[in-house]
């Protein structure tokens, strides 16, 4: 096995074991809260979603722009972009769906028109289109250029969505932790809960993120060979007609 | 336990469980089509080489 091979089974098993010790934690240690009661317990995966979508789009959108700069493009940057894409769109639609199963018993709905909802929603749309548009046939340029420059704009709504708590007037709360004074309301065993999510969801993340750009990195790889085999076979075909 | 605490942590354990499988799976399956057209152009080189 290879120095990375071992270094990302290292990264797999230890977000695992972090995500267990984190649940354990969520659902056994911690108290209950005075006015939630154990409805609390999803602050320890809901927030740290949420920041996994925000980390996500933001790696994308670094690796997007030093993609579309001609002297750094490369098919590396693209192929990280679309991996933390994918990654990113997944945590969104866990965020969306632990925030939903949070907010039936906490405000008696699943789903309703809020601000922060619709702008999460509207951004787990924008970077579905995003990965939409990398299945279009094109050149491999092409397609980098072009999700690059989708991938910039749908990163407008990123801080939309964080923000909209403020801008508008919202059922939901404003963020425990990332707030703008950085006033963590959250203290005790509830905290390093908390933290904890947060290192292990990241960890979960990175990887994700390596195995599917490896994967991708393959599969291009793959693509190249398969189209040297195919002029192979008809430079072979062209000389037993010659 | 509150049963949406349940359901949710349920949800995000089947999901993350759900989506390291498929990479893991889509992964070993790139890998594996990747060493057998390699063995199969090194295989087509030979004779080549040979000459």
């Amino acid at each position: 096995m290879s120095r990375n091979a071992k270094l990302k089974r290292g990264v797999g098993i230890t977000a695992l074991v972090m995500i267990a010790i984190t649940f354990w934690l969520g659902l056994y240690v911690t108290p209950p809260a005075e006015v939630m009661g154990n409805l609390v317990r999803m602050l320890y995966i809901h927030p740290p979603m949420a920041w996994i979508a925000y980390l996500a789009y933001g790696i994308t959108t670094a690796a997007s722009l030093l993609y579309l700069w001609k002297r750094t493009r490369r098919r590396e940057w693209d192929l990280i972009a679309a991996a933390s894409a994918e990654a990113g769109v997944f945590f969104t639609g866990l965020t969306i769906l632990t925030g939903s199963i949070w907010g039936r018993p906490a405000w008696g709905v699943w789903w309703t028109w809020d601000a922060l909802l619709t702008s999460t929603a509207v951004l787990f749309l924008l970077y579905l289109g995003y990965l939409a548009l990398r299945q279009v046939p094109m050149s491999e340029t092409k397609r980098g250029v072009r999700s690059a420059i989708a991938a910039l704009v749908a990163f407008i709504d990123v801080p939309i969505v964080h923000e909209s708590v403020y801008w508008w007037k919202t059922l939901h709360q404003t963020p425990s932790v990332l707030n703008p004074s950085m006033n963590v309301e959250v203290h005790g065993s509830m905290a390093w809960a908390l933290l904890l999510g947060f290192v292990a969801f990241t960890m979960a993340y990175v990887w994700m993120v390596w195995t599917r750009y490896e994967t991708s990195k393959r599969q291009a790889e793959l693509a190249d060979l398969e189209v040297e085999q195919a002029i192979r076979e008809r430079l072979a075909v062209e000389e037993v007609r010659l | 336990m509150n049963p949406y605490v349940e359901a949710g942590y349920t949800a995000v354990t089947c999901s993350l469980g759900g989506y390291a499988i498929v990479l893991g799976v889509r992964s070993r399956q790139v890998r594996l089509r990747l060493a057998k057209l390699r063995a199969s152009a090194q295989q087509a080189d030979r004779p080549l080489e040979d000459a």
